[in-house]
């Protein structure tokens, strides 16, 4: 096998795995900040690619874990997130919803990496392409800190992610 | 389902594990180590950039910005800029805070400089490893907003051409320095400045305007131009970590005083 069709072998690979899954979706967001270590100064904190499951509790919720990986000033960062999503409106191809989540992970640093969490909660507006797909966008609020990093410099920010994705 | 069918789920259920764990691994940033930053200094945090300046608030008219090494935090780099930030007239340093630590994600990030620091006249801009070769970029992109560069272990990247810029270019490499060869700094050579190389301090010419002085530091190597540790795959200083500071930061100064950009504010 050529190494050029192992490669694309392995690049289809978390896509034959979207397809096979349901319940999925892929979102890519930025994080507008007004607000970082108690110091009030408008910017951009960085962004992140979040990638959810999201198996139906009853008609209405939505049980959420979600896997992320961002991009902030000063690390890069993952987390594994836990929360709930609650459909506030639907109609024939739109939905709004409203959610919430906490996050567990970490700031990627070596020798060591640096435990980082935080909350999140967010509105997001659905509109149906398909059968079970969707696109969507969201915007909400959201609070992270990595405390290990206190004696270097910022770890605490709070921003408002925006962010748009589709679902599978 | 056959045994095909299940030998390719596995296969792509390990791959959706493992292939994140060596991304994540990959993109881990390395921390700064115990710093001895003199009291004489004053350290200013904030979110896209790290502010130096001399505690008694004087300073030469001319400032340094700063572009981390890739994966480098920040942090790193205010033990060894604090020498700059003291010596000669004193200098205001700006550490620009990159993108998940890579210069490569906004290379035109330094360009912007000018506005949040007016009482500032001239900027050098400066860069270890991947921050040189985006401050190379920097100024190609804003040829008119930087009196010089300072390569730290670095060198322009092939689409970079600087060699027709009307500045000076100082390029410092460590001896010992296992990631950046002195061939592949020669071979850069050619897209920036007229070279001219020199083997002794006292060697610096008194005129560097357009041109790029080499210099390589004895018993230096790549990770002792900023305070992290050792990086993978460099060679072992044999000089200390505070002697390649004091070294880069005088031949900096040398480099200032030389092109008359040391003057009082």
């Amino acid at each position: 096998m050529t190494s050029r069709k192992l490669c694309l072998i392995v690049a289809l690979f978390p896509f034959a795995i979207l397809l096979q899954a349901q319940d999925f979706d892929l979102s890519l967001r930025v994080y507008p900040s007004t607000w970082y270590n108690g110091y009030f100064e408008p910017g951009t904190d960085g962004g992140g690619l979040v990638l959810a499951w999201h198996p139906k509790l009853d008609d209405r919720t939505r049980f959420i874990v979600s896997g992320e990986f961002g991009v902030l000033k000063t690390r890069n960062e993952c987390y594994a997130g836990l929360g709930f999503t609650r459909i506030i409106l639907a109609g024939n191809h739109i939905t709004l919803s409203g959610g919430a989540g906490l996050l567990n992970g970490f700031g990627l640093y070596r020798p060591k990496l640096l435990y980082a969490g935080g909350a999140e909660a967010y509105m997001r507006f659905d509109y149906r392409i398909g059968k079970k797909a969707s696109l969507f966008a969201l915007i909400g609020a959201r609070y992270t800190l990595c405390p290990g990093y206190r004696k270097y410099g910022v770890w605490r920010y709070s921003s408002w992610p925006v962010g748009i994705g589709m679902e599978l | 389902m056959d045994k095909f069918g299940l030998k390719i789920t596995l296969m792509s259920r390990l791959f959706f594990f493992l292939f994140p764990f060596s991304f994540f691994l990959a993109a881990c940033s390395y921390l700064p180590e115990e710093q001895a930053i003199p009291d004489v200094i004053s350290i200013y945090e904030y979110r896209d950039y790290i502010e130096i300046n001399p505690t008694s608030n004087r300073y030469s008219k001319t400032g340094l910005v700063f572009y981390p090494g890739g994966l480098v935090d920040p942090h790193a780099y205010i033990e060894p800029l604090s020498y700059l930030a003291i010596a000669g007239k004193g200098h205001k340093v700006v550490i620009v805070k990159m993108p998940g630590n890579l210069a490569l994600l906004d290379a035109n990030r330094g360009a912007w400089i000018y506005d949040d620091f007016p009482d500032v006249r001239q900027w050098v801009i400066a860069g270890h490893s991947l921050g040189g070769v985006m401050a190379c970029s920097t100024v190609e992109k804003n040829p008119d907003y930087f009196e010089g560069i300072i390569l730290m272990a670095s060198y322009p990247q092939s689409s970079t051409d600087l060699s027709g810029w009307n500045g000076s270019v100082l390029s410092l490499r460590g001896q010992f320095d296992g990631l950046v060869d002195s061939l592949t700094v020669a071979s850069c050579e050619t897209r920036l400045p007229v070279p001219c190389h020199i083997n002794r301090r006292e060697d610096f010419p008194t005129d560097t305007f357009p041109k790029t002085v080499y210099f390589t530091i004895p018993g230096g190597n790549h990770s002792q131009f900023g305070n992290y540790g050792t990086q993978q795959g460099d060679g072992v200083a044999t000089i200390s970590r505070q002697e390649q500071y004091a070294e880069v930061s005088s031949l900096i100064l040398k480099f200032l005083i030389i092109n008359k950009w040391e003057y009082d504010k």
